[in-house]
Parts: structure tokens; sequence; C-alpha cells
């Protein structure tokens, strides 16, 4: 039997009744196991859809980031870095990226008081690296089972083919159900409206409207057209990797083949797409 | 501190297995809401059928009851439009 | 209808139940302005929460609470919206004639508590003006997310209820129609299509529909409505099957209180002592003690489970309300909201001696501001605690925040009290 795209087959079986339960049928199989696409996900609008930037999703891509915990310094230069390329304003505090500080002993510190969080502080100091200290950044994990997307009544936040969980700024109504419905609190709202200038402000990342929720996207106008992350890029011991999981040429795949990974409350059955190894020299003894 | 080490320990515990098994199964439940609805709303339409039909058998009140009814849910829906139509001139776009 | 023909002189009956549409006097205005200034107040503060955005409220995420007082309200407003109707349906169900003049009451305060219940959750959207987008991507939506359940099934509620309220007025409305003829032309619109003989259809229709309204109460408060909260995971404290009853209980337990409170303020405010007799809240305020216990025993059921070998994150939550920054709210409202009205209520059953009006009606208002707190206490700390190792957040609500939660009390209570001039709250009799 000819297998046909699901794209293709949306194109010609547009009118029909029963267009989702044929499409169940036509779907390509994935290499990757353990990704499964879901009915939310990949409905007929979905896969039309035009994300963020302009960009369509590319089937054969499934984006997973790997993050070095081992070699993480905690230098925040993914933070700031990503505040910048994504027109966060200071009034989204922290920003989509945070920064833990653990100690040996697995507690965490370096948390700011209340009376500077109420003045506006981020919730992670960036005096580091500290001896002893271990770092955890941490985003949105562009889950594979993402409660944010199965709660959200307008389907202003979506699974797309590549992976990643994308927020679309003119449709949220911002009920912040997907804010409590997210057990990573990757989820950032607009409190305030944004004041960016507009010579810092990054023409291919839209600045977001008053009220609407915002999140990481996987730097989703610079991963489709080839390139890295904001955040991958810059750091600079090399503690983050991008790549598509679906290749087993990819820098990700390979280094999930040679290390234990651990995801984030992999309990929650989230399935994120960020994965953590501990391959790095802690570079201070 | 002791509790914050014990709320690390939650994700630093590597997958298991069946986890990973069970999510696929989890991620299907792309329907559960017309489970639920159906289960919601399904027993309100029969009594609501039910509620007209019998004795007396006169149906303009259960045409007035269904008019109104759909009258009112127009209504409904049509307030949400009208309130975000006024709301937009309010809020900063 | 029987109790009522037990009356010996029905028109007098009737004038005495049409007081409040009869008599407009000077504290009847009064009463107005005094409603209108926190309404009007909460206009404006809506106003600039619109235009300046949410972050005027206390309400920050992830470190702080991304919910708070608005849905807190809301919570409490679905469920106050479960009182009435369930008295009406019980009464036509179970055959409780004697509780017949109340159930008007209780009818009129679940729409308008429903329509409140709208407004809060309204209030708590960043981008209220998209509000058509739900009504828009529902078809979509509905298969997953339970903020469309709850939109389908509270539409559903309001509309079923609220025709339900309109097809038993109609008999009293032709009475009106009759004494008030400046009115007359908006009760004949409401008189759309009437025969006397309806009567006996709309006795019909009003039983199933009540089956119908009592299986949709348990599916609003025991069901769509803690599944917003009970089916997240994301949130210790909410991830729970028990949400279901839990829920369903407070909203039964604050409806009834609340319709014994406005029963009360409209007996001795319309000297309709003969009409609203002293078994009616005996009845209702014993019911209330019955199921306020039930609830603390629920409380107690939740927070042994939270405590006694949960995940930590539970038990932190729990330690929160036990002796964390919630526990003065939590104790008291344990000791005076639940456990003291509900020992007297009870007490009052058991030695009928001990039974008052006044006593019953104060100890139902304790128990309506207790639930409000119970509302509170489930929405807000949870999310002060995020699973991530985030700084614990804080939160108590700005001013703006209590200015609209007064406010839509206000204009709960204003919507009321227009109601009572138009229409007729207690059944009236044949004239």
């Amino acid at each position: 039997m000819r297998r046909i795209g699901r794209k293709e087959f949306i194109k010609y079986g547009g009118g029909l009744i029963g267009l989702g339960l044929l499409g169940k049928f036509a779907r390509p199989s994935l290499a990757f196991t353990g990704v499964k696409e879901t009915k939310w996900q990949a409905g007929k609008e979905a896969s039309k859809r035009v994300d963020g930037a302009g960009t369509v999703a590319d089937e054969h891509n499934k984006f997973a980031m790997v993050i070095d915990v081992g070699a993480c310094i905690g230098c925040r230069t993914c933070q700031w870095a990503c505040k910048k390329e994504n027109n966060i304003p200071d009034t989204v505090s922290p920003p989509w990226i945070e920064v833990f500080e653990v100690k040996s002993d697995v507690s965490v510190t370096g948390h700011p008081s209340p009376q500077d969080l109420k003045k506006g502080a981020t919730t992670s100091y960036t005096e580091a690296p500290l001896k002893g200290r271990w770092y955890l950044p941490v985003q949105c994990n562009h889950c594979d089972n993402p409660p944010c997307v199965k709660a959200c009544p307008v389907g202003a936040t979506y699974k797309t083919k590549d992976g990643i969980v994308v927020m679309d700024y003119d449709r949220c109504i911002g009920c912040r159900l997907c804010v409590v419905a997210c057990p990573y609190n990757a989820r950032r709202f607009n409190w305030w409206q944004a004041e960016i200038p507009a010579d810092e402000t990054n023409p291919l990342v839209p600045v977001r409207p008053l009220g609407v929720v915002e999140k990481c996207t996987f730097c989703i106008h610079r991963t489709r057209r080839g390139q890295l992350p904001r955040c991958v890029e810059v750091c600079p011991v090399r503690a983050r990797h991008f790549g598509n999981i679906r290749n087993p040429e990819s820098e990700v795949y390979k280094l999930l083949e040679a290390n234990l990974g651990f995801r984030l409350l992999e309990e929650i059955s989230t399935e994120p797409s960020i994965w953590y190894i501990t391959r790095g020299k802690k570079w201070l003894q | 501190m002791i509790d914050l080490l014990l709320r690390l320990t939650d994700f630093v515990i590597p997958a298991n297995a069946i986890a990973a098994e069970v999510s696929d199964r989890q991620t299907m439940s792309g329907n559960i809401g017309f489970i639920v609805l159906a289960i919601i709303v399904g027993p309100v339409i029969i009594l609501t059928i039910a509620s007209m039909l019998g004795h007396p058998r006169t149906f303009r009140i259960p045409g007035l009851f269904i008019g109104s009814m759909i009258l009112l849910i127009s209504a409904i829906i049509s307030s949400f439009a009208a309130a975000g139509m006024l709301l937009k001139l309010i809020i900063p776009q | 209808m029987a109790a009522m023909m037990r009356r010996p002189e029905p028109d007098r009956t009737n004038v005495a139940l049409l007081r409040p549409l009869l008599h407009t006097g000077q504290g009847f205005y009064f009463f107005a302005v005094a409603l209108l200034i926190p309404a009007a107040w909460f206009v404006y503060a809506w106003y600039l929460q619109l235009i300046r955005g949410l972050g005027l409220t206390s309400m920050r995420t992830p470190v702080g609470a991304p919910w708070g007082a608005y849905i807190a309200n809301f919570v409490f407003f679905v469920g106050l919206a479960h009182g009435g109707i369930a008295i009406a349906a019980a009464i036509r169900l179970l055959n409780l004639t004697k509780y017949t003049p109340v159930a008007r009451i209780g009818e009129v305060l679940t729409i308008i508590s429903l329509m409140m219940a709208g407004v809060s959750i309204t209030i708590d959207m960043g981008r209220p003006d998209r509000i058509f987008n739900i009504i828009i991507y529902w078809p979509q939506r509905v298969g997953t997310s339970s903020l469309s359940w709850d939109v389908t099934v509270i539409i559903i509620y309001f509309t079923l209820s609220t025709l339900y309220l309109w097809l038993t007025m109609r008999k009293d409305l032709v009475l009106c129609a009759k004494r008030f003829p400046k009115l007359s032309w908006f009760y004949k619109i409401l008189l759309i299509g009437y025969k006397p003989d309806e009567e006996h259809k709309i006795e019909r229709m009003a039983w199933w529909l009540s089956i119908a309204i009592v299986f949709l109460i348990v599916m609003l408060s025991g069901g769509v409505v803690p599944w917003i909260f009970g089916l997240l995971p994301s949130q210790p404290g909410w991830f729970s099957a028990l949400a279901g009853p839990y829920f369903l209980t407070a909203a039964i337990g604050s409806a009834i209180a609340a319709v014994i409170v406005v029963s009360g303020v409209l007996r001795k405010l319309f000297n309709w002592q003969e009409y609203i007799k002293p078994e009616i809240f005996k009845g209702l305020g014993t019911f209330l003690g019955i199921i306020t216990l039930f609830y603390i025993y629920l409380i107690l059921a939740e927070q042994l489970t939270m405590r006694y070998a949960a995940p930590l994150s539970e038990f932190l939550i729990s330690e929160k309300l036990f002796q964390g920054e919630f526990a003065p709210i939590f104790w008291p409202m344990l000791l005076l909201g639940f456990f003291t009205p509900a020992i007297i209520l009870v007490s009052q059953a058991i030695h009928p001696q001990w039974f008052g009006v006044t006593r019953t009606i104060l100890a139902s208002g304790a128990i309506v501001v207790a639930f409000w707190v119970k509302r509170f206490l489930i929405v807000v700390p949870s999310l002060l605690r995020p699973l991530l190792p985030f700084p614990e957040g804080s939160y108590s609500p700005s001013w703006v925040e209590w200015s609209i939660v007064a406010g839509i009390i206000a204009s709960a209570i204003l919507l009321y009290t227009l109601f009572l001039k138009v229409f007729p709250i207690v059944e009236l009799g044949e004239e």
C-alpha cells in the first residue's frame, strides 16, 4: 500500500468528513522510538500552522538539547544572551532560562531574599563559579507530552512536529492555566507592558503584547533555519548541546549514547526534550 | 535544608523503564474531553428531552423552552463576542 | 401549591409577599447607593488593570502565585450557585413542600452567582478582549482542555437554571402583570405564549429538569471545576481524586449557608416571619451543620494524606497551612468558620430549645465567609512552592484585587436587590 504523507493527505482530503480519523492511519512512522505524535499536537491545524518567525516545522527533525551539568559554571551567559535574543523585558523576571546553584549536598543555594525578589531581582544570583557548587540551568523542556498544551483552552500553545512547544502570542487569552499546569515553572507571563528600546529589539522575535504567556522557544527563529539556539551558541564552556535527535549522527544523539542522561521530574511523564548529563570535569576541586 | 535535599532527589533519579512505556499510552488521551463531556451532557440532554415528552401532550411549552434555550445560549455566546470587542477598545493592543 | 392553599387569605399573603415591589422607600435608595459605590470603584479598578496590566495585582510567576483571589472568587461563586437550585430541585423531587418559600430565593442566588463567577474569570484573564477565542477554538480544544469543559458546563448550567426559574415563575408573573400595569409590558414579554392551562405541563417539566440540574450540580462543582485543579500533577496539594467530592461538599455547604443568610435578611427586612417559618431555618441549618462537619472530615482526610507518607512537596503545602504563613487564617477558618458554627447548628437540632433563627443566620454567615477563605487556601499555597527549587514566593492580594473582589460581591447584592424590585421572590398564592 502506498503511504501518503500527512500534508498531502490533508490537501486532498480536506473536505472529507472523518478526516482526523483517517489521518491517523496515514501518519508516517517515526524513526525515533519514544516519540509519539498525539492527536492534539498533530491535528490538521498544527501541520498547516506557520509558527514563529514565519517558519514551518520540518518533519525529519526532532530537536533536543543536552545540558552537561558537570561542565556548567553557572555564568548565566545563556540567561542574558537569551534575554537579549528573545526581547525579554525586565519585567519578565527571571527570564526564560533560570540557573539554580546547587551545593554538593544537593541543597539549593544562592537564592536572593524575599525583599530583593519584591524589588524585582532575578531569582538567582550571578556570582559564579563558586567552589563546591553545581549549576543547573532550567528552561522550557519542550515536553513530548506537554501538560501546558493539554490545558490550553484556545490552542495558543502547541507541539510542533520538530518537537518545539510553540506559543501563539496573538491567540493567547492569558488565563494562565498553562502556567499552573507546567511542572517546571518554565512559563512566564507579561504582567506589564513590555518596554524594549527599538535599537535593542531583535526584529526576528516578536515583542510580546501585554497579558500573554511566553516561554523558551528553542530559538525557533534560529533553529528552524539551521542555526543553534542562542544559549547554546554563547555557552563559554560548551555545556549546552543542541541537535536533531532523530539523526544518529548528531551530537546530541551521540552524547546520550555515551552518557547516562536524566531529565527533570520524569515521574510526571512529560517526556522532556532536554536531557542532563554529568560528563564534564568540574573546573574546581 | 532537608526539604530542599529531598526535593532535589525528585529530579536527579534517572528515568525508569516503566515510565517510558506507559507515557506512550498516556499521550493517547487526547480524546478524554469528549468522553467527559459525553458523560456530563448526555444525561442532561436525555433528561431535558424526557421533560418535554409525556402527558399532557402539548408542545407549546416545550417549544417555548427549546426556543428560549437556543436564544439564551446564543445570547451568552454573542455576549462573549460583544465583551471581547468592547474590551479591545480599552486594552492597549 | 398545596402549602399556599392552606393560607386563609391569599390576597393578604400576596400583598405581603409583593411588599418589595409595592413599596420603595428611602432605605432602598440608601442601600442601592451604598452598593453602587463599591461597584463603581470596582469598575475603576478593573479599568486600571485593563490598561496597565495584571501587574497591578500581586500575582507573579514563577516565584509567587500565578492565580490568586480572582480564581478563589470564581470557585466560590460557582459553589454558591448550587444552593438555590439544589434546594428547589430537592423540594420538587423529595416533596419537601415546607421549603417552598425559600426555593426562589436560592434560584436567583444561583443565577446571579454564576454571572459573578463569569465576571471573576474574565477579570483574571490577561487578554479578556480575546475571550471569544474560547468559543472559536472550542471544537479543537474540548478534547483535552479542562477550561473548555468548564465553559461548556457552566453555560449549560446557567441556561437550564435560568429557564427553570423562568418556567416556574410564569404563574406569578401573571399576577404581577395584573397588579403592576406600569411594568406589564416587561412581564408580558416573559409571559410569551401564556395559557392558563400550562401549569401542569410546567410542573412535569420542572420535575425532570430538577433531576438534570441536580446531576449538573454534581458534574459542575464536583466535576469540571475541581478538575481544573485536581488533574494537574504539577501542583502538589491539588493533584487529588478527592478534589471532586471536596469541592462539591464545599459548594453545597456554602450555597445552603448563603440561602439561609439571604432568606434571614429578607425575612427581617420585609417582615415575612409568618411566611418563611423558623422550621425552614431549622431544617436547612441542621443540614448545613452536617455538611460542614462532613467537610471538616474531608479536610482531615486530605491533610492526613498530605502529611502521613506523602511526597515531601505535598507535606510542605500542608505545613504552610498548619504552621506556615497561612496558619493565621487556616486555624481561625477551621475553628471559627467551620467547627464552631457546625457544632452550634447540630446542637440546635439535638436540643430544640437552643434553636434561634438569628443564631442560625450568624452561624451560616460565618460558614459562608469561611468557605471563601477555604477557596483561597486551596488555590494559593500550592502555587507558592514550585516543584523545581525556585525560591518560595509569597502572595497577598493587592488593593486592586481586594477592590475587585469586594466590588463583585457588592454587584451581586445589587443585582439581587434589583431582582427583588421587579420579581416576586417568594412563590405567590392564587388570587
